[in-house]
């Protein structure tokens, strides 16, 4: 079975693709201090807007930062920051889903109503409001990324454990008072991991854009910190003055979002053999 | 105009009078070419297209605190007074005005001739009712404080009005020509009560234009006045069309599907300035870039510490490479624009200087310190980053927080100091009188909340100087006082770091003509004609 | 249908509520300008009710919205139901035509995808309708700006006052949900291709395409329907950042607006009207989706 996910996600080109390309973005944001050629962050105003050289591959922004440093640096940021918000997310919605599951009856209601609510509710208006709250900051941009995320976690959860709560060896095992964290471990959780596990790759192309859509606002990463976000919503203004600091980070997360995206659709057809006709 | 009544030009200023209106982007120097009004020839276009960012949120003078709103009052209503473009106070609804010798009875004879957009005509009675509107506390006009000052309105014949004040109130005349002093059309007004200026059929004045419809975050539709008093538009209608997004804004300008637009992002003015279809034109402003500190903090409490940081900030710089020559570095707490400005000259770059002002305060090996901001202001964020890298070059370790507005302004709300984090905080504010009381008082006199003085800065001799400058009468003795209390808040215990006077800036299709821009962060379009 | 709607309602409500009192900003402050005296603050706090305890605030807004009456805007004055009823056309235009041209561009592309199924037509045709969902709006709404009416000089750039207007920010929604379309229609064609029926159907030689038209298409559009459903809800409620950089003057961007200035009537009115939409479109498709699929009914 895992041989055979594995044998279906290497069929699979795009997938692989994908795969591959965040691999080395990873690789990239992870080594960006050994890689990038400047400090991030040493600005000098009378070499802004410089154009490509040796010294900047992809020459200064408007404050005379190298734009190949930023780019770096900032992966890192909107990759950790995807990662810990997703991660956040697939935590509280994994255990919100399995409790609802497994108690049914009105923690079950609860939980699907909320799930309704956060749904129905804006998103955008949402994390503008958790900010608005917690403040702007690398936690806040999580929580906010978080909250847009949970409520699909917590609903794919359930629906996998409600189909594998009510099977016979787990009535049984429930019977004879085994432990109920036990058994979530032992039998439900795993039955939910693929359709989790493809959906949170996709996730994490989403929660980078979600955080650019932020920064567009105004209240993404705080400056001078570089983050792909905040360094395309301000390169909005220099599309023509400085186009290729202004498209690098498009073209960054353009890239990893659609990587994410292929890779987690191959995710689900390789761990779902029925998805997939003989 | 106005030439008769020399005495309605005095400087003698007192009390307070209008507005920060924050009008944010701004600057210096007239310019570029094509203010002259070309003929209305037949090859004219009868529509030209404005494009600002936002709406405007009311069409009641009485009621606006917005730039936006402003510049569509402005078009639609007129005052007894008004400002022209180099800010000169003139008569508009009054012919001609004077004070009597008590220096509390302002006598203004009115036009004859002119009424409001439905034909109710102008007299001294529409006058005192405007007066009663404003100052009745059951309308809630969000104006009102600006004419507290005003004791009552008398009717002395349908066209002379005399206007007592309760004190002898120098800046009175700058009152009047301020924006919320236009007069509504009492008829109107009395129909539509509350609901006045929030919608095109509720708001009629004696302005060159009338507004023919208001769809809200699409356009608003002004169409001119025929045989208006001060002559009729060349343009027959004017469309007001927010475009919230800068960079749509300029883009939209291109394409040509707007006419022209204002609050330019300035990482564009440069290439625009080079393109062969555009013209930039460019005032100065009343407005400057600043960043204010909260007194209340140590080591900011040091007034070392604040000229240190001061010294360190390198303003050429920023002006020359960052706002690309589109500013000019403060010389003062004002901008010389404003009445009562003294041109204390540039801080000059000194980093040694500033380490050393901080090795005299204490602090030889720097402190940290937070700087907030918000993206509203033009350039915000990347003017704090700018500072936050000049500080650290003398020692001073600045963490940058970017608030969006609604948050900024709850820091200034008049917090008592215990409550209030920010620590410097940027600032981008004009007094739209455009004169130095209401440059300086509000903002810098010793006040138990931050009301209006934002960061509680407090200084006995800046205060005695001030209040001493709003009373007095006599335009030397005036500027010397206000020359004094410059050199306090500016030099010797600053109340903030001034980095830039903005220039008010407006880009327009090559085709138009006669666009002509205000220091107070409006556009005049009285004389603009579309090719 | 109503014993779902009903509590999300409810949930809304008390979510945007507590969200809209959390935040920090008092709504008077920022009403009452820069340089207004305490007194006019307190006033306006005063007649805002702000003044009142919490829940009576609560109980007020609820009992008032289920009559329809939703306050009036703290910034404009005017009244919140009509604001919105302003803006919402707008709006649902741009969701309604964008759903339409993902529906069509988004079938199309996973039909293709789903036949020529890990060759090299698939991978091409995926990648392609993901890149759009994988850009930033705002960035591909600027990107399409330039692109057609600054250097093409074909379409409008900004505005919402003819058909043509909404060519560019109904093309920017559109391809940003076809792909979320052309990837469930791919799947959902996948999963019945293999199907006992259509082998039958083969074998009995009905042409390919009539198969996959017929047959299979007919099939996997239960579940296309639903991602479709639940996109136009999605674009009713998030279509913020486009109707800003289009200066279209709907519903998304008033309540950013209403954000920043702590409109609070028009916040909460806002979020309740769009979720009501939203709820409503979802029970629409799901009632769609029983009536196309009698398995579902039984289910």
């Amino acid at each position: 079975m895992r041989a055979g996910a594995m044998a279906r996600f290497a069929a699979n080109r795009a997938a692989v693709a994908g795969a591959g390309v965040l691999l080395l973005v990873t690789a990239a944001a992870v080594l960006a201090p050994w890689l990038a050629p400047h400090d991030p962050l040493a600005v000098d105003l009378s070499r802004n807007f410089e154009g490509p050289s040796w010294a900047n591959p992809l020459g200064t922004d408007q404050l005379g930062r190298d734009t190949l440093s930023r780019l770096l640096y900032g992966g890192r940021v909107s990759l950790a920051l995807s990662v810990l918000s997703i991660g956040a997310a697939l935590l509280t919605g994994v255990a919100a889903g399995l409790a609802a599951a497994w108690h049914r009856g009105w923690v079950d209601a609860l939980f699907v109503r909320l799930v309704d609510v956060l749904l129905s509710f804006p998103d955008i208006l949402l994390a503008i409001a958790v900010i608005a709250m917690l403040g702007p900051g690398h936690l806040s941009t999580i929580v906010a990324v978080a909250a847009y995320a949970l409520p699909t976690f917590g609903r794919i959860t359930r629906a996998a454990a409600l189909a594998s709560v009510s099977r016979d060896f787990i009535m049984a095992s429930r019977a004879v008072g085994a432990s109920s964290v036990w058994m979530m471990r032992k039998h439900v959780l795993p039955m939910c991991l693929s359709p989790l596990l493809a959906q949170a790759t996709v996730m994490l192309g989403k929660a980078v854009l979600l955080a650019s859509g932020l920064s567009f606002l105004g209240l993404g990463v705080q400056p001078p910190e570089a983050e792909w976000g905040a360094m395309l919503s301000r390169g909005r203004d220099l599309i023509r003055t400085a186009p290729i600091g202004a498209f690098a980070p498009g073209i960054a997360i353009t890239v990893v979002a659609l990587s994410f995206s292929l890779a987690g659709d191959g995710l689900r057809d390789a761990l779902d053999p029925k998805a997939t006709p003989a | 105009m106005g030439d008769a009544m020399t005495t309605g030009r005095r400087l003698a200023l007192k009390g307070s009078v209008g507005v920060v209106g924050l009008l944010a982007v701004l600057t210096a120097n007239c310019g570029g070419g094509s203010a002259v009004p070309g003929d209305a020839s037949a090859s004219a276009r009868d529509t030209l297209i404005f494009s600002a960012p936002a709406d405007a949120t009311t069409l009641d003078p009485h009621n606006t605190t917005d730039t936006e709103s402003d510049q569509v009052i402005g078009m639609v209503f007129e005052g007894l007074l008004g400002f022209d473009e180099k800010l000169t106070i003139v008569g508009r609804l009054a012919e001609s005005w004077a004070v009597a010798a008590d220096g509390v009875t302002w006598t203004f004879r009115l036009r004859r001739g002119v009424s409001f957009h439905d034909g109710t005509p102008f007299d001294a009675e529409a006058v005192r009712q405007n007066f009663a509107r404003v100052l009745d506390p059951m309308q809630k006009h969000k104006r009102l404080p600006l004419f507290v000052m005003v004791d009552r309105v008398e009717v002395a014949d349908p066209h002379t009005v005399r206007i007592v004040t309760k004190y002898p109130f120098g800046a009175f005349e700058p009152t009047m020509a301020h924006i919320s002093s236009s007069i509504v059309n009492p008829t109107v007004a009395g129909a539509k009560g509350l609901d006045f200026g929030k919608s095109a059929i509720a708001t009629s004045g004696t302005g060159p234009y009338r507004v023919v419809s208001w769809k809200k975050d699409q356009e608003i539709v002004l169409e001119r006045v025929e045989d208006h008093w001060r002559g009729t538009s060349p343009t027959r209608r004017i469309v007001y069309r927010p475009i919230p997004e800068g960079a749509a804004r300029v883009l939209a300008l291109e394409a040509g599907d707007v006419d022209v637009i204002s609050r330019v992002p300035p990482p564009e003015l440069k290439r625009l300035s080079a393109s062969p279809d555009l013209v930039l034109l460019k005032t100065v402003s009343i407005g400057s870039q600043q960043f204010r500190f909260n007194m209340t903090k140590k080591p900011l409490n040091d007034r070392r510490v604040r000229q240190a940081i001061s010294y360190a900030i390198n303003r050429r710089a920023i002006v020359d490479q960052l706002v690309t020559g589109f500013a000019t570095p403060s010389t003062s707490a004002l901008t010389p624009i404003m009445r009562g400005y003294a041109n204390l000259g540039e801080i000059p770059y000194d980093p040694d200087k500033a380490r050393a002002l901080l090795r005299e305060a204490g602090y030889p090996n720097g402190f940290k310190v937070k700087i907030a901001t918000t993206p509203r202001y033009p350039m915000g964020v990347e003017l704090a980053e700018v500072l936050a890298s000049q500080l650290k070059a003398v020692g001073i370790e600045a963490a940058i927080q970017v608030f969006e507005w609604g948050t900024m302004v709850q820091f200034w709300a008049g917090l008592p100091p215990e409550k209030n984090a920010q620590e410097i905080f940027i600032m981008g504010a004009g007094a739209s009188t455009a004169d130095a009381d209401w440059g300086l008082r509000p903002i810098f006199q010793t006040a138990p909340t931050n009301e209006n003085n934002y960061g509680y800065y407090s200084n006995a001799e800046f205060d005695r100087v001030i209040e001493s400058a709003m009373r007095e009468t006599d335009d030397a003795r005036r500027l010397a006082l206000y020359k004094r209390a410059q050199e306090i808040v500016y030099l010797e215990d600053p109340g903030a770091v001034w980095i830039f006077d903005n220039s008010y800036i407006v880009a327009v299709r090559k085709g138009v003509q006669g666009v002509q821009p205000s220091p107070l962060g409006v556009v005049t379009f009285e004389r603009a004609v579309v090719h | 249908m109503l014993g779902r709607t009903l509590p999300v309602l409810g949930g809304v409500s008390l979510l945007v509520f507590l969200i809209v009192h959390a935040i920090p900003g008092d709504p008077a402050v920022i009403a009452a300008g820069l340089e207004a005296s305490p007194e006019t603050v307190e006033q306006i706090r005063r007649d805002l009710g702000l003044d009142r305890p919490l829940p009576e605030q609560f109980v007020t807004f609820v009992t008032r919205a289920v009559r329809g009456e939703l306050g009036t805007s703290i910034r404009t004055g005017a009244p919140v139901a009509e604001e919105i009823a302003d803006r919402l056309p707008y709006t649902a235009r741009l969701a309604f035509w964008s759903v339409l041209v993902a529906a069509v561009i988004g079938v199309g592309a996973g039909l293709v995808s789903a036949v020529w199924h890990n060759r090299a037509l698939d991978h091409v045709v995926m990648v392609t309708t993901l890149v759009a969902v994988s850009t930033p709006s705002y960035w591909l709404a600027l990107m399409m700006m330039l692109t057609f009416s600054v250097w093409l000089g074909l379409l409008p750039s900004i505005g919402a006052t003819t058909p043509l207007h909404y060519v560019l920010p109904v093309a920017t929604l559109g391809l940003q949900s076809a792909g979320e379309v052309a990837r469930m229609t791919r799947a959902a064609l996948l999963d019945v291709l293999g199907e006992e029926y259509l082998r039958a159907a083969r074998a009995k030689g009905v042409p390919e395409i009539r198969v996959l038209v017929r047959h299979a298409l007919a099939n996997a559009l239960v579940p296309v329907t639903a991602i479709i459903g639940l996109r136009f809800g999605g674009l009713l409620a998030g279509t913020v950042l486009v109707e800003s950089v289009f200066a279209i003057p709907g519903v998304g961007r008033m309540m950013v607006d209403a954000v920043v200035a702590r409109d609070f009537p028009m916040i909460q009115g806002g979020v309740l009207a769009v979720a009501t939409l939203y709820v409503a479109v979802n029970a629409a498709t799901d009632m769609l989706a029983t009536l196309a699929d009698p398995r579902l009914g039984r289910a």
